[in-house]
């Protein structure tokens, strides 16, 4: 690696100042939900940038290269949907009715909303328990993908890459709380863009541009610049599908619903969260034009990593080298920050009754955080092999117990309680059964029967139950 | 169009459809609903 100290450096800074943001957050936090919401006052470019910012951690990035090198320009459909689904129709549907209905039921958690909604509280402790304890293992995906890229791209050990950018979220989002995460997110998204499009412009340049990229994609096998070319339909179209419908139902996304302003702001941050959504198209182009370049890689994750290392300059490079950081710690703190709101708003304050004050709430909110974290970090060090199994499914368990009752709890008048109760655990369990078999059945990811059955038992138990939850007026 | 099948081709037509849905879906729905009441500070 050419000039690691300049790369550090520029890293470095960038620390600085996402810990400064931290620190004037933390001022204006003044109540839990200012805490774990931001006291619903967000701005549409801030909630929707940072919307973007937790959707595409480094992960997709390095992965989304690496699967635009195996599979060629077909991928640029996954992109294509995610922001179709993922970001313009999530806002659509979603972002105006939940600001409406969470305001109305006073609800500033997920778990929150669904004891609420339909007057159930189990449902607090049954879903908080399923965020918090998959929200970690969730954590430590990120964070192994953020160790994963300080060795790819800096060279810097895996394990001081977790320790350095895990305990740098820790620090901001623990003093700054939810108004630290979407800031940051806002910055994050900001740089991430500029990173992907100086990697983009780079990458047109060496191949002679799109047309000349594709020629030559096009000479290494046909299959790569065709739809659904050598992936075939079934796995590009499943694969699309979880990527883009596992959003609807992720809390730390949902999240910036609850705390948007107002109507006005969420019909400018749709427009604004589509345009930044569609940056995902970037990895997946530049990895397939990757091949034409190193048409032999052993390892596709390098895909990114080699055109970054061998075509852009310093400056250029310093600034992807941190947009791909920034993309993953971005997750982590959207993550964190739902981890802990459900463990001391919905467990200990309002399920077990523990007597806190507004005061007392942030700070066992900021322990709570110091405390998953540190967690989170040390699993990630050396992660076993059941968690890594776990983090390949954790979103799509969260998803399954929770998508299904938060939209047609949104949009539907007939949803009864007995409905909510068997669609929470139906989608919980058939997610976890399906993928413990190995391999899946007909290859299917765990997220689709796990949606599919939590939205069928919600309707058929509903329909079948006299048990209605009217919605609140 | 540039140099790939129509079928890769229109998924860079789908998202820059989906961009411009957003937009036109943003000001039609903003017509006629009054500013928010609820706005809040920054």
């Amino acid at each position: 690696m050419k000039h690691p100290i300049f790369y550090l450096s520029i890293l470095a800074v960038y620390f600085v100042f996402l810990i400064i943001v931290g620190f004037v957050t933390q001022k204006k936090t003044k109540s839990s939900s200012d805490y774990l919401i931001g006291g619903r006052k967000i701005g549409a470019m801030v909630s929707a940038l940072s919307f973007v910012a937790a959707y595409f951690s480094s992960v997709v990035i390095i992965g989304g290269g690496a699967f635009g090198y195996k599979y060629g320009l077909s991928t640029l459909w996954i992109a294509a949907i995610n922001v179709l689904l993922g970001c313009f129709l999530a806002w659509l549907v979603l972002g105006k009715k939940t600001r409406e209905l969470t305001m109305k039921y006073n609800a500033v958690t997920l778990p929150d909303f669904f004891a609420k909604r339909y007057q159930l509280p189990f449902a607090r402790i049954f879903v908080s328990l399923v965020i918090s304890l998959f929200l970690i293992v969730y954590n430590v995906s990120i964070l192994k993908g953020l160790g994963d890229t300080f060795q790819v791209l800096l060279g810097v050990p895996y394990v001081w890459g977790v320790i350095i950018s895990g305990l740098i979220v820790l620090i901001y989002v623990s003093f700054g709380g939810y108004l630290a995460v979407v800031w940051t997110g806002f910055i994050q998204a900001l740089i991430m863009g500029a990173g992907l499009i100086l990697l983009l412009t780079n990458t047109l340049r060496v191949t002679g541009g799109l047309s000349a990229g594709v020629r030559s994609l096009s000479q290494i096998n046909p299959g790569l610049v065709e739809t659904p070319g050598i992936w075939g339909f079934p796995g590009l179209i499943s694969y699309v599908l979880v990527v883009s419908f596992g959003v609807w139902g992720m809390p730390q996304m949902l999240a910036r619903f609850y705390s948007i302003k107002s109507n006005k702001a969420i019909r400018t941050g749709t427009i604004i969260a589509t345009i930044g959504g569609a940056m995902a198209f970037i990895p997946y182009l530049v990895g397939a034009l990757a091949r034409t370049k190193f048409p032999e890689l052993a390892n596709v994750d390098q895909a990114i990593p080699m055109m970054v290392s061998h075509f852009m300059s310093p400056a250029a490079t310093a600034i992807f080298f941190v947009g791909v950081i920034a993309a993953g710690m971005s997750t982590f703190s959207s993550v964190l920050i739902i981890s802990s709101g459900a463990i001391v708003r919905d467990l200990l304050r309002t399920s077990f009754s523990v007597q806190i004050n507004e005061k007392q709430e942030i700070h066992w909110n900021t322990l709570t955080n110091v405390f998953i974290g540190v967690i989170s970090i040390l699993i990630a060090l050396k992660p076993p092999g059941l968690v890594l199994t776990l983090t390949a499914f954790s979103w799509a368990v969260i998803a399954s117990t929770c998508l299904a009752p938060f939209l047609l709890g949104l949009y539907w008048k007939g949803t009864s309680r007995s409905g909510a109760l068997a669609s929470m655990l139906g989608g919980f369990l058939v997610s976890i059964l399906w993928t413990m078999q190995k391999p899946p059945p007909f290859g299917l990811h765990g997220f689709i029967p796990g949606v599919a059955s939590s939205f069928i038992l919600l309707i058929a138990v509903s329909l079948a139950s006299k048990d209605k939850i009217s919605f609140l007026r | 169009m540039w140099g790939m099948p129509l079928s890769t081709f229109l998924a860079f037509v789908a998202l820059v459809l989906t961009v411009l849905a957003s937009i036109i879906w943003a000001m039609l729905s903003g017509r006629g609903e009054k500013q928010d009441d609820t706005d809040g500070e920054a």
